[in-house]
């Protein structure tokens, strides 16, 4: 299960949100509370919290600033056993008091469970090291009773085109708490943000996907996609992501 | 002489969570209601019982509020990880493909789900009774103060509820949000005789001299109120619905 979860950061907040993501995720837990950081083991990993699979700033989407993060669970017994308990931790509580002086971090987090959907797997990447560049992040309401036929216009049309245009798929993944669902959720990474913007532009007019929503449009009534919220996202560079976000897919590829 | 061994670093002590209740919020297409009744009641409650999924604590529609027409339950579970079980292996059965394709006629009845996952909050034993209920249910979506959320649950405790039961509502769940929405948010759901005498305590709790000091009094302590921009949907319990007080099972 794919725990995603986007924080609204309080307005002029954003490097202490960060520096305080790195030192719970990323760097060495300190001897004493508020002390500095140490060499061993991540205060996170005390409480057996997995690194996420990306931590990234927003650069476009709603609610901004935003800073996201991707954590995969074994089983929400083990999410609800380990993270909440982290949450009174005395570590995190001294750290996010110096860095905060008791003013609003951020004023709100909103968390979503995923599963991959199939066409992940099958259009993967082999695996490799980290992803740099710009990352999208493309969150697509689904007509309901069409998700069988949105999924695989991603496969066959949409993500082959975006591709071409230079984008890598980082995920793919259905929502299953949250909002606004049958909700796809697309995380994709370009080489630059030019190169982004022309990828969608040429994939809007190329003849194969026009074709295709025209067809949605006579089966459904509309293209099986409704409008999207994008995101482009910038990955931080204490956790970037590997390719297919690290996922080896039962070790096949 | 030996040397001590190092002191483990203190952790924060272990957490037992095991309650929660999954609020199921449907947006119908409109005009596509009534029969999604006999698809619910006539297939997916008895479906939901050979999968585990558990009999909803209620069930209703409603017509006022952000996501109307609206049809929504409530279910309790006790571990995350059946729920999830349960509801891909209801989701595989053939029998709920072909009900839902018998009631859709290739158009579908619902547009969207919103699925979140609440817990209880800590102040909803202080409201729990058995007295029986009024026709018309308010849920309340509470956006609150996210640096401090146990500030907001005391609040509703000591201020805003009973402001509200004095006036006739009774509550009948207060919840935190856990998964599927911003995290750690107030939902009530309140009872009322009638639509009428909740319209006059909701006039009477937006302007209150008592309840708007408080909220001037959080601002200035908090620099915003602990409670804004709150979504009310106003809903009808269900016949084959219907909650018992305090959404106790049974």
């Amino acid at each position: 299960m794919f725990e995603f979860r986007f924080y609204a950061v309080a307005s002029g907040r954003m490097a202490s949100e960060l520096a305080l993501v790195h030192d719970m995720a990323a760097a060495g837990a300190p001897e004493v509370p508020g002390g500095p950081p140490g060499a061993g083991e991540t205060l996170w990993h005390r409480y057996g919290v997995p690194g996420p699979l990306g931590s990234w700033i927003a650069h476009s989407g709603r609610q901004m600033p935003g800073f996201l993060y991707i954590i995969k669970w074994d089983s929400l017994a083990q999410r609800d056993a380990n993270f909440p308990r982290f949450w009174t931790d005395p570590f995190w509580r001294a750290r996010r008091a110096q860095l905060t002086d008791g003013m609003t971090l951020v004023d709100s987090i909103e968390t979503w469970l995923m599963d991959p959907l199939p066409a992940w797997e099958r259009l993967a990447e082999p695996a490799g090291g980290p992803v740099g560049g710009v990352h999208e992040l493309r969150l697509l309401p689904v007509v309901n009773g069409a998700q069988a036929q949105a999924a695989a216009a991603l496969e066959q049309a949409d993500l082959p085109a975006l591709m071409a245009q230079g984008a890598r798929l980082l995920g793919l993944w259905e929502v299953v708490i949250g909002p606004n669902r049958p909700q796809f959720v697309l995380m994709l990474a370009w080489p630059d943000a030019a190169t982004q913007a022309r990828g969608w532009a040429a994939a809007d007019a190329d003849p194969a996907i026009i074709a295709r929503r025209e067809d949605e449009t006579v089966r459904h009534g509309r293209p099986v996609y409704g409008v999207a919220d994008s995101w482009l996202m910038e990955p931080m560079a204490f956790n970037m992501p590997a390719a297919n976000l690290g996922q080896t897919f039962g070790g096949a590829k | 002489m030996t040397t001590a061994p190092l002191a483990p670093p203190p952790l924060a002590p272990p957490v037992q969570i095991d309650d929660f209740y999954e609020l199921r919020l449907y947006q119908m297409v409109p005009g596509r209601m009534p029969a999604f009744h006999d698809l619910m009641q006539g297939a997916a409650l008895p479906l939901f019982a050979r999968h585990g999924i558990p009999r909803p604590l209620g069930i209703w529609e409603g017509h006022t509020g952000p996501l109307s027409p609206l049809y929504a339950y409530v279910l309790r579970w006790r571990s995350l990880d059946a729920r999830m079980a349960a509801w891909k292996s209801f989701y595989a059965d053939p029998d709920w493909s072909a009900a839902v394709a018998a009631s859709y006629q290739g158009r579908p009845r619902v547009e969207r789900s919103h699925i979140f996952i609440l817990r209880p909050s800590p102040v909803w034993d202080r409201f729990r009774d058995d007295a029986p209920l009024g026709g018309t249910h308010v849920l309340a979506l509470h956006d609150t103060l996210n640096n401090d959320p146990n500030l907001v649950h005391q609040a509703l405790a000591e201020t805003d509820l009973p402001f509200l039961e004095a006036r006739g509502g009774r509550v009948l769940g207060v919840f935190a949000t856990w998964f599927g929405t911003r995290m750690n948010q107030a939902v009530t759901l309140t009872a009322w005789e009638d639509a009428d005498h909740w319209v006059a305590a909701s006039r009477a709790h937006q302007t209150d001299p008592g309840i708007l000091a408080t909220r001037d009094a959080e601002r200035g302590t908090h620099g915003r109120p602990l409670l804004r921009g709150t979504d009310v949907h106003v809903l009808r319990p269900i016949a084959y619905g219907m909650p018992n007080p305090g959404l106790r099972e049974g």
